[in-house]
Order: C-alpha cells, then sequence, then structure tokens
C-alpha cells in the first residue's frame, strides 16, 4: 500500500516536472528562431484595420515581394481605436515594435522627439521633394528631418443629404449664420441638422481646426511661445460649436468619422470631408450626397485641413536600409501605387504628379469628389500638436458643448494650460522642434 | 496550507519523514501558479511601485528618478481629482444596485417557481457576452436622438433624455452597463447562499406564524451575511476598476462626466507617454481599493460575530 502510494507520488512529480519542462522548452524555442544567413529578412509592417485600404495594401505588398528575393514584408493591422495608444506605443517601449508603420499627425511628437523615428530625408530627391505640397512636407519636418512620408490628402467639406436639401427647398449653407439657419431648418424629432464629432479626442479637434482658421484664429503663435486660443476669434469658433448644440440642430453624439448619420437619415449635414464618400456610397446606394465648402464667418477665410497619416520607419528596426527602401517604394516612387491607394479612400494626394492623375479620373470629376479639388492647394495639413495641446483644446470643446461653459471661460482655461505646457521643459524641447 | 507546514528548516525527523516526498510534490505542483501569479501580478505591482517614483516616457531607455514628485504632480492636478469625485460616484450607484439587484433576483429565483431554471440562464447570459460587443448594442438602446430608451419615454408621454451627451446621465448609462453584465454573476452567488439556508428554520418561524418577509428578514438575511459581504467587496472593487464600457461608449467623456480613475491612468500612461504619474495613480488606486476592501470587510464580519 505504502508503495504503491508513494510510485503514484513519483509519477505526479515525474509528471509535472516533464509538464514544465517541456513548457520551458516551448518558451525557448519561441524566442530563439532567427532568421538563417540564405532566408530572406522579414520586415513588418503595421497600420490601422480599413476595410478599403486592405486590398490595395495587400495587392502592393504581394508585388513588393516578388520583386525582392531578400526582403519578405508582413502586414500586420489592428483595430482603429487601439492601433497608435495601444499596439505601437506598447509594443515600441518593449523593443518589439514593427519595422514600417503608419503614424498619425496627432501622435508623431510622441516618438519623432524620442528618437524612435528613422529620419528619411536622405531618400527625399529633389525631384521627390517638389512633387510634394510643400505645407505636407513642412508637417512632418521637426529640425532639418523628415520623419514620415505623407501618402493621403482627405480634405475636410461638408457632406450634406443632397434629395433632402432639394426636396425641403433649402440652400446649402456658406456663412456660419446661414449653417444655423438651416440646421434648424432641417431638424426634426429624428433627424439633427449636421453632425459634429462629439468623442473627446483628437478627431474632434482636427474638424474644429477649419471653423478656428476660418475666423482668423490659431491656437499657438508662429514661434509656439503662447497659446492664441482665447483671443476673439477661438471665442467665437467656440462659440459657434456651442450654440449647434444647445439649439438642438447639431446631433448629441456622433458614431464616429464615416458619417454613417448621413446614411440612416439622422442628420441633413455632416462636417467631415472626402474620406467618407466610398463608404457611404458603398452602404447607402440610395443616399445622394452633396459637397460643399465648411461655413465661414461674415468676413472669414475659407479653411480646411487634411487628415494626415505617415509612413514611417522605426529607429529600433534591425533592418534600416531595407525597411527605408519598402517605405519610400511604398508611395513615394511609382506614382500608380499611391494612386490606387487613394483611389479606394476617395481623397487626393499631397504628391501633386498624384492628384494630378486623380483628376482625371471619372470619379473625382463627378460629385460630390469634383467640389474638394479646388481647394486642395491651399488646404493645410493636421497641426502636429502634442498631446497636452490638443487636450487643452479637447477639453473646451466638451466644456462649451456639454455642460454649458462659457466660450470664453473654457478658451482661457485652454489657453491657461497651453501656457503652462509651452513653459515646461517639454514644451521647451517642442518648440525647438517645430522652429524652422 | 502544504506549503506553509514545509518551510524550510529542520523539523522533527518523524513529520520530515512522512511529508518529505508529498511535499515535494506539493512545490512542484503549485509551482506553476506561483510562478504565475508571480509573473502576472506580483511583478507588475513591484515594478509600478518602482515606476512611480520615475520620470519616464514607456519607450526611451532612459529614467530619471523624481522621489515623490509623480505623486505631487497628481494630487494636485484638478483632472485626478475630478476623476477622483467620478469614481466615487460610479461606486456609490453601482455596489447597491449590482449588490441589492443580485438579491433580489436571487430571492425570486429562490422561490420554486416554473421556468426558474430558465430565467436563471438569461439573467447569467449577460457574463457571457464580452462587454465591447454589448455596448456597443446599449449605445443604440441609448442613443439620444433616435435610440430604444428615448422611444419608450415618448411614447408613454415622457420628454427624452441626453443620456450619453449629458455628464450626468452618461455615467449613469455606463454603471448600468456594467451592472447588467455582472448582476447574473452575483445572482447565483446569492441564490447558492439562499439554498443553503437550513429548511427547518424556515418551517419552524413559519410555523410560529412568520411571513415571507419576516422570514426573509429575520432568517435569510442575518444566514447569508458573509455572502453579502463578499458581494459588496468585490462590486467595489470593480466599480473601482471598471473601463471597457467607458471606453467604447463615452471615451470618459462627455465633458469629463465618465472619467473614472483607469481611465485617467489609460491617458497619462498611452496618450500623454507619462508613465510616472500613471504609476503613482494606479498605485494610489489601489491604496484605495485595499483601505476599502480591509474597512468593508471588518464592517460586515464585525457585525456577524456580534451577533
Amino acid at each position: 500500500m505504502k508503495s504503491h502510494a508513494s510510485a503514484g507520488r513519483r509519477r505526479i512529480m515525474a509528471t509535472a516536472v516533464t509538464a514544465i519542462a517541456a513548457a520551458v522548452a516551448l518558451v525557448a524555442s519561441g524566442c530563439s528562431a532567427g532568421p538563417s544567413a540564405d532566408e530572406p529578412i522579414t520586415l513588418t509592417f503595421w497600420k490601422y484595420q480599413d476595410p478599403v485600404q486592405q486590398p490595395v495594401l495587400e495587392a502592393l505588398i504581394e508585388k513588393y515581394n516578388s520583386e525582392h528575393d531578400n526582403v519578405k514584408v508582413e502586414l500586420e493591422t489592428f483595430p482603429f481605436d487601439q492601433y497608435l495608444a495601444e499596439k505601437v506605443t506598447t509594443a515600441m517601449s518593449a523593443g518589439t515594435g514593427p519595422d514600417v508603420f503608419w503614424v498619425s499627425a496627432a501622435t508623431v511628437l510622441n516618438f519623432a522627439p524620442q528618437g524612435l523615428l528613422t529620419p528619411l530625408q536622405d531618400r527625399f530627391t529633389e525631384d521627390l521633394r517638389g512633387d510634394f505640397l510643400p505645407q505636407a512636407l513642412e508637417s512632418i519636418t521637426f529640425g532639418d528631418d523628415i520623419y514620415g512620408i505623407p501618402h493621403e490628402m482627405g480634405l475636410q467639406g461638408m457632406l450634406y443629404d443632397k434629395g433632402l436639401f432639394e426636396s425641403e427647398g433649402v440652400e446649402v449653407p456658406a456663412s456660419w449664420d446661414e449653417l444655423k439657419a438651416a440646421s434648424a431648418e432641417l431638424k426634426t424629432a429624428n433627424r439633427s441638422g449636421i453632425l459634429l464629432p462629439t468623442n473627446p479626442d483628437v478627431f474632434q479637434n482636427f474638424i474644429w481646426w477649419p471653423f478656428l482658421w476660418s475666423a482668423g484664429g490659431e491656437v499657438v503663435d508662429d514661434g509656439w511661445s503662447k497659446a492664441l486660443i482665447n483671443q476673439p476669434e477661438g471665442v467665437a469658433a467656440l462659440q459657434l460649436w456651442a450654440d449647434l448644440m444647445a439649439d438642438g440642430a447639431a446631433a448629441p453624439k456622433s458614431s464616429g468619422a464615416f458619417g454613417d448619420e448621413l446614411g440612416q437619415g439622422t442628420v441633413a449635414m455632416a462636417a467631415l470631408g472626402m474620406w467618407p464618400v466610398s463608404n457611404l456610397a458603398a452602404n447607402y446606394p440610395d443616399l445622394q450626397v452633396g459637397a460643399a465648402p465648411l461655413p465661414i464667418p461674415d468676413g472669414g477665410t475659407p479653411s480646411a485641413a487634411f487628415g494626415g497619416w505617415y509612413t514611417a520607419v522605426s529607429a529600433a528596426s534591425e533592418h534600416q536600409e531595407e525597411a527605408k527602401d519598402f517605405a519610400v517604394w511604398l508611395f513615394a516612387e511609382d506614382t500608380q501605387n499611391a494612386v490606387d491607394l487613394t483611389t479606394a479612400m476617395t481623397t487626393l494626394s499631397p504628391r501633386i504628379s498624384v492628384t494630378e492623375e486623380l483628376q482625371k479620373l471619372p470619379a473625382f470629376q463627378a460629385e460630390p469628389l469634383a467640389g474638394f479639388l479646388p481647394i486642395w492647394q491651399t488646404a493645410r495639413p493636421e497641426p502636429a500638436y502634442p498631446a497636452e495641446i490638443n487636450k487643452a483644446v479637447t477639453d473646451a470643446l466638451q466644456a462649451v458643448m456639454f455642460s454649458g461653459t462659457d466660450a470664453q471661460t473654457a478658451a482661457d482655461a485652454a489657453a491657461a494650460a497651453i501656457d503652462t505646457y509651452l513653459a515646461s521643459p517639454d514644451g521647451e524641447q517642442i518648440r525647438s522642434l517645430v522652429q524652422k | 496550507m502544504i506549503a506553509s507546514s514545509l518551510t524550510v528548516g529542520p523539523s522533527p525527523r518523524r513529520r520530515a519523514h512522512r511529508g518529505a516526498g508529498e511535499g515535494r510534490a506539493a512545490w512542484v505542483l503549485v509551482l506553476p501558479d506561483v510562478l504565475g501569479l508571480c509573473l502576472i501580478y506580483v511583478g507588475p505591482i513591484l515594478f509600478t511601485i518602482y515606476l512611480s517614483f520615475f520620470s519616464w516616457n514607456g519607450i526611451s531607455p532612459q529614467r530619471t528618478f523624481v522621489g515623490f514628485d509623480n505623486y505631487r504632480y497628481i494630487f494636485s492636478d484638478p483632472v485626478w481629482m475630478r476623476s477622483l469625485g467620478v469614481s466615487f460616484a460610479y461606486l456609490l450607484m453601482y455596489v447597491p444596485l449590482v449588490t441589492g439587484g443580485a438579491l433580489f433576483l436571487a430571492v425570486l429565483l429562490a422561490q420554486k417557481l416554473r421556468g426558474t431554471a430558465l430565467f436563471r440562464t438569461i439573467f447569467f447570459l449577460p457574463m457571457a457576452v464580452p462587454v465591447v460587443v454589448a455596448a456597443i448594442v446599449w449605445q443604440f438602446i441609448f442613443q439620444p436622438s433616435y435610440g430604444f430608451v428615448n422611444f419608450l419615454l415618448q411614447s408613454v408621454g415622457l420628454p427624452a433624455q441626453p443620456w450619453l451627451s449629458s455628464p450626468q446621465q452618461a455615467l449613469v448609462v455606463v454603471v448600468l452597463v456594467s451592472a447588467w453584465k455582472q448582476v447574473g454573476y452575483f445572482m447565483i452567488i446569492f441564490l447558492a447562499a439562499i439554498l443553503a439556508v437550513p429548511k427547518d428554520y424556515l418551517e419552524a418561524a413559519s410555523l410560529d406564524g412568520a411571513g415571507s418577509f419576516r422570514r426573509f428578514w429575520s432568517i435569510t438575511w442575518p444566514t447569508i451575511r458573509p455572502t453579502t459581504a463578499f458581494v459588496v467587496v468585490m462590486t467595489s472593487i470593480i466599480a473601482l476598476q471598471d473601463f471597457d464600457q467607458i471606453f467604447v461608449l463615452t471615451k470618459g467623456g462627455p465633458d469629463y462626466g465618465t472619467y473614472v480613475q483607469v481611465y485617467y491612468i489609460y491617458e497619462q500612461m498611452l496618450r500623454y507617454l507619462h508613465m510616472g504619474p500613471a504609476s503613482a495613480a494606479s498605485v494610489v488606486l489601489f491604496l484605495i481599493i485595499m483601505v476599502l476592501s480591509i474597512a468593508q470587510i471588518r464592517l460586515l464580519r464585525g457585525g456577524r460575530d456580534a451577533d
């Protein structure tokens, strides 16, 4: 009996030891898998998930891999909400980040000043530099270094339900006053006049910038020495959004950046831009989308920003040259690559040669995309503000839209937060980077 | 227990002889769990405490020791203070709602009626739905302009409410969504406790003429007190750690209305790359939860001992 029991115990122990040993071996073998001499090197390429971009990028990567025996590019995509903040940041801090990845204007300052991105200016020939809109390259240049390759230019504008405007006999608003009047007129129990972004994030700021700029306002002065957002122009732009919300003219909650509310008939207009056009056409074939410039205040200047995503190379990549080769090949060499991507996305490109090609395509000559063409050369890229400045602006928007805070009070609070940041060592560092 | 009886050092020969083989086997068997716990919980907790004394962006190799600066930073940050208020408002709504709701459902299901198994499943089902998926559905239900709840309100003549576009009501919505998910789990726990109450007591009380409310109040309620204590402690911990449905439904807004402590930590860490303040806020939240849990356990257990 006794020996039997101890044999049982020995067996349990032996099993447990074997199991642990097997587990350890498994982990160890997983860690030690490295490239052997004759295998091609693998480059990982990360971006956010997007069904429209996916097939284009898969085809381009397949083409690249078939043309290059020594390199194999692997595409990995992540849910948009988690992509930059969680996936890229945590992977880079763990040293397991991608070789090449897409970075947004709103977050590039999290990476560039820390030396986490590889400067790419040595790949920008005179010809290539000349092919980009100067403002697009400037927005990604810090000091003398270019940190990314811009590949899209989703211009902002007002999308509207054309059938509704025609049947109601309402004119498309061109001024802020007309916007308020039209929103109020088209509002019903189940429909809001206009869709503005409501979530507290950088997309809300992005859509608000042209309202600020068209009033003549700026967030900070040219030298990034002090906040200007609490000047009368900034306060007026905040007040407009507050009024639209308070009147019930604006939708109380927005679904995101793709304006599905237009297709569902729950809003008459949406302050968005070119990028939802392909999705709206695919998902809501009955909807007739109209496009117009964003309304401006009396005596204001028409303004639009374009969204910023860039292809960047991680400074931690073990294959710097190959990663740079691929990043440049993707959207800075053959025009057709960029044409394929932007055609699918229904956006223009900050590369002049690409947008010239796009303008010849039927889709861009027809409404609603044709409405965006006249403004593309003067549009401003999304400013690369650090998170602290973006947050101060979002806070002001949230306060005036949802808590009924007075616009001047909210603007003063934002200015105080921005000035505090600009006076800090971090602010000092950013100032030295952005000054040309 | 096994492990503690086998700590190092000389032990009586008799005990050693009887226990050594078993002990070694026990150690080997618990080792994966202990290692797992150390790796997954203890390690990160210690690392967080360590990081709370450093200035670090989470990515670059250099960290600077800054003493208690990160703690000073969060205590003087008005956003942190505001977030603390939101977390306590969340706690005050969530704990009574889930504890009371779970107890109420458990009492109903403890009646031997037809279909209780079906209802038990229905109430428990939300536990099995990923919270992110559920939150997307709830978003439609509480949509301010065309949501189902407003449709119901309006159909009985009540005014539509802003829900997710009001800082105050949005907090109520995120509490409801989490409560909806958790209530079934705690219902099962209460139900097990109620069914374990000795039948003799209840029958004796019936014979003495006690009504159903009196039987519950005088017999069931005192008997299940340890379970109630457990549920209150657990729901308090959950309330102070909730995040997922807030991330999906409100992103902490509108205007900080749902900006709970974990959202503050999340943004400090992943939006600003302020690992130091994020770690300090995590340590403070850890301490708040620990103190609150100990106080609750003492209070509720102390009550039972006095009985």
